[in-house]
């Protein structure tokens, strides 16, 4: 019976659909849930429903809350962390400050100012969490699904003892659009109420398979194959035709110039490179429809707050339904020994041979009951070692910079970030970050206070 | 799915694997065997018993082909087992009684040392003539070694046939696990292993039950002398140096230099006999009642004896079963070093764990293994790569270098002696090696 502690379990949907998918593998079902979050009543809120859940289905499971982590944190085999750091203000200043510049983040939460922003706020949090799991459950694994991802886990590796593992669904659901675009379906009974519904539970077909390797939003599909026989062409085949190619621009453009697809969205993948942001008139032609997250969660959780309550109450079911989340297939591939395959972030130990040692790297892993098992990739195609290695350099001095509380180095950051640097001059650069470091001074810890 | 077996009078190990075959649920109707033996007697053996395992599982015996001629059968085959034996009972001879006059006292010596080196100069050319003919009639095939001495083979197809798909396999590993698990008494199923080096010498780095590191415990019981009595060398190697390595006592005690180089010593570290150590007990193991063998054998092709259905430790058609899509299956395999194991060299061939699903077979990454550990690893891969460079060149001035660095060779004789012992082996098994060997 794994103990599973979730931080951040206050970011309810995301926890929900976790627990559910967590709840989905029989052998999992008398696990002790604790469910963690400094927000009283999001916490109430997924603690009920959890409750609900167990109530629904006759789960044997055992639910424990705390504000406090290191009241549940003994013991622990699993933590789940799923926190956001300085809620949504913080966020507006991420992407709102840097719009002022001529910056145009359509996340933000990744590389750039605004992901080394949001790593400046969450390292530190999560080394502290770390911290407490070095006390009082050393062994536990650390699954991190919170972002900037590749700086987070960087930052873990390098300054704890934590065994960790981070975790996205970019490849497995890129996968499956890939799939689409080539024209193979499963049948599907299913409604979806949203694209993003339709994103987390449409199933994958059996006849795809996949190496993907990279890093975190920027890994490549070294290959893709339909029934055994590459499936590049048919792909190169599905972008001639507009209606496909319009829902993908960006990555289409990347794989007729660099060879290979990319995961992650277009959206997310323009900020990346220098090539898709640095106008107006780019903007509109590469990504016609804008997807401005940070507008998306300030539009609200309301109508999904309005489901849970629903649920809680008994007016609508829970939906038992497991999502493409690897999160719950390695638990129960850690503790039934039936393998499975995941792309996990974690230390580059000579994984990937032309990127640079220790940084954090999105590769191929089998799970099995000893644990996660990263797979060798050797060098990736030149190229594409090359845009990752643009990526890393941002990932790289932002850690050092957060670890050694060493303020240039931030600076130097988001000189080098591909977007910013495509955009600014170094002395406006400059002058955004200063902006941007006084403008979330309370969310920042008191050494960087003092150095502001 | 055609599954080809090269040396299929090897009786017990082909019957195993054929009782694995029916055992998994593979498709029966799918299932189609190729027997190959260059000895019609064995070959005839092992059909009547093939014959007998498919009738007695509804599968129709039409669909074995037996032949002394590989080529007839080779095109189509998915999956092609090789289990040779290159010379006969007295090469083998020879390579335990040369050097044993020379102080070099062997326990198995076919994959190490002058008995190892010998029976490669032996088997590469028919290996690489088999797998030449898999290149032409069958190249996408997955080949399954179990033929030794294993590193060296599997590094001469390396260098000659790189696109094969070639790999070799071993129980060492598994057998390991059962017995570390007898000694201990825990249960098989609940002991989980990462086990990574070279083959006959690859290391337990770590051991759990259900989830805890037992490791300390199994350190703990190196000190119980029960143990130590009937599993000598690993015993010993695990005091001292701290991992379990995979073979048996005996055969490990001949790929280092502490256990066999003066009579004091091997009485002292091979009690008992036998597996535990037993000078040239290979010889015991070829040599068991011809007559009393064939008998049995032939109870069993005739039927008057029951077929035992129980499943094998061997890795093969688990492999085969995954590779069809039947979920992921873990198996320590032997391949090239491609970046797997950091700290021994890039070309060796290392055995360490795979997982095998639909269509592939895929090293996980070890990284660095222990620094004492790796350095062993080291000793043994070194003289392996002369013979392989001595083998594809056919340069008897490597032959000698293999044997210069085999880490028990070193250690009883001096250089001149090596390569006089080295001269006498070439003499004794002329009859053996082809004729390239001759010519200088």
């Amino acid at each position: 019976m794994p103990k599973i502690v979730i931080i951040g379990a206050g970011s309810v949907v995301f926890a929900q659909k976790l627990i559910v998918d967590i709840m989905t593998f029989p052998s999992l079902r008398n696990s002790t849930l604790a469910l963690v979050d400094i927000d009283e009543e999001r916490l109430g809120i997924i603690a009920r429903l959890t409750e609900k859940l167990k109530k629904q289905e006759c789960f044997p499971i055992s639910i424990e809350a705390a504000t406090d982590r290191r009241k549940v944190l003994k013991d622990a085999d699993y933590v789940i962390n799923m926190i956001q750091v300085g809620g949504l203000e913080a966020y507006r200043l991420d992407v709102e400050i840097p719009r002022k510049y001529g910056i145009d983040q359509t996340v933000g939460d990744t590389l750039g100012p605004g992901g080394v922003f949001r790593a400046l706020r969450t390292v530190p949090v999560l080394l502290e969490i770390c911290r407490d799991m070095e006390d009082l459950c050393p062994n536990a694994l650390l699954i991190n699904y919170t972002n900037p991802m590749a700086i987070l886990c960087w930052a873990i590796n390098k300054a704890t003892h934590i065994k960790s593992v981070g975790l996205c669904h970019s490849v497995q659901g890129t996968a499956r659009q890939l799939a689409e675009y080539i024209g193979v379906k499963v049948a599907d009974t299913m409604k979806y109420e949203t694209e993003e519904h339709a994103f987390f539970y449409k199933p994958m077909p059996a006849d795809i398979d996949y190496w993907v390797a990279g890093i975190n939003h920027q890994a490549w599909f070294l290959q893709f194959r339909y029934r055994g026989e590459d499936a590049y062409p048919l792909l190169r085949k599905a972008m001639e035709d507009p209606h496909i190619y319009s829902q993908d621009i960006v990555r289409f453009e990347i794989m007729r110039h660099f060879g290979y697809f990319v995961t992650e969205s277009s959206h997310h993948m323009s900020e990346y490179v220098p090539y898709f942001r640095k106008n107006p008139d780019l903007v509109t032609k590469y990504i016609p429809r804008r997807w401005d997250y940070y507008e998306i969660c300030r539009a609200g959780l309301a109508p999904y707050l309005e489901k849970i309550q629903r649920q809680i109450r008994g007016e609508e079911p829970i939906e038992i339904r497991r999502s493409l989340e690897y999160g719950a297939y390695i638990i129960n591939a850690m503790e039934t020994g039936e393998v499975t395959r995941i792309n996990g972030n974690v230390a580059n130990t000579g994984l990937i041979t032309n990127l640079p040692y220790g940084c954090c790297v999105e590769v191929p892993c089998f799970v099995d009951r000893l644990g996660i098992h990263p797979c060798f990739v050797g060098d990736l195609p030149p190229q594409l070692a090359a845009i990752n290695r643009t990526n890393i350099n941002v990932q790289e001095l932002a850690v050092e910079g957060i670890l050694q509380q060493r303020k240039e180095y931030i600076y130097e950051a988001i000189a080098l970030d591909p977007l910013t640097s495509a955009i600014l001059t170094l002395d406006e650069i400059r002058s955004m970050v200063d902006e941007m470091f006084e403008a979330e001074r309370e969310y920042l810890p008191e050494g960087w206070k003092f150095l502001v | 799915m055609k599954i080809t077996f090269i040396g299929a009078g090897s009786l017990i190990f082909t019957r195993r694997l054929l009782v694995d075959l029916v055992r998994l649920p593979f498709p029966r109707e799918g299932i189609e065997v190729a027997l190959v033996d260059i000895n019609e007697r064995r070959l005839s053996y092992i059909t009547r018993i093939a014959q007998r395992i498919f009738a007695e599982n509804g599968i129709p015996i039409e669909r074995i082909t037996a032949t002394t001629d590989r080529r007839a059968v080779l095109e189509g085959s998915q999956y092609v087992f090789i289990s040779i034996l290159v010379g006969d009972i007295e090469a083998i001879r020879k390579d335990i009684e040369i050097p044993l006059r020379y102080g070099v006292d062997q326990c198995i010596g076919d994959t190490i040392g002058p008995g190892g080196v010998f029976r490669a100069l032996r088997t590469a050319p028919v290996i690489l003539d088999i797998c030449r003919d898999i290149a032409e009639l069958c190249p996408e095939a997955f080949v399954f070694n179990y033929t030794n001495p294993m590193s060296i083979l599997c590094w001469v197809v390396e260098e000659e046939y790189p696109s094969l798909r070639f790999y070799g396999l071993c129980h060492s590993v598994q057998h390991t696990a059962k017995q570390i698990a007898e000694y201990m008494g825990w249960p098989l199923e609940d002991l989980e292993y990462w086990v990574a080096g070279i083959n006959h010498q690859a290391w337990f780095l770590e051991l759990r039950l259900r989830g805890r590191d037992v490791y300390p415990l199994l350190r703990e019981k190196a000190w119980d002398p029960e143990i130590a009595k009937k599993d000598t060398t690993r015993v010993e190697m695990l005091k001292y140096l701290g991992y379990f390595v995979t073979e048996s006592s005996g055969h490990n005690s001949e790929y280092n230099p502490w256990f066999r180089k003066r009579p004091d010593l091997l009485q002292r570290f091979t009690p008992g006999g036998g597996w535990n150590g037993e000078t040239g007990f290979i010889l015991k193991l070829y040599g068991k009642d011809r007559e009393s063998y064939e008998q049995e054998l032939e109870r069993v092709a005739s039927g008057t004896e029951p077929i035992s259905y129980e499943e094998s430790e061997e890795y093969g058609m688990k492999i085969i079963y995954a590779l069809e899509g039947g979920g992921i299956f873990r198996a320590n395999i032997n391949l090239p070093n491609r970046g797997t194991i950091t700290n021994l060299p890039p070309q060796c061939i290392v055995e360490v764990p795979c997982f095998v699903e639909k269509g592939r077979i895929r090293p996980a990454f070890v990284g660095d293994l222990p620094l004492q550990l790796a350095a062993l690893n080291r000793m043994v891969v070194q003289s392996q790569e002369m013979a392989v460079h001595g083998i594809l060149e056919k340069r008897r001035d490597y032959i000698y270098y293999a044997l210069y660095y085999d880490p028990l060779t070193a250690a009883v004789l001096s250089l001149d002696e090596i390569k006089k012992m080295v001269d006498d082996m070439f003499e004794a098994e002329r009859e053996y090696l082809p004729n390239e060997w001759y010519h200088s």
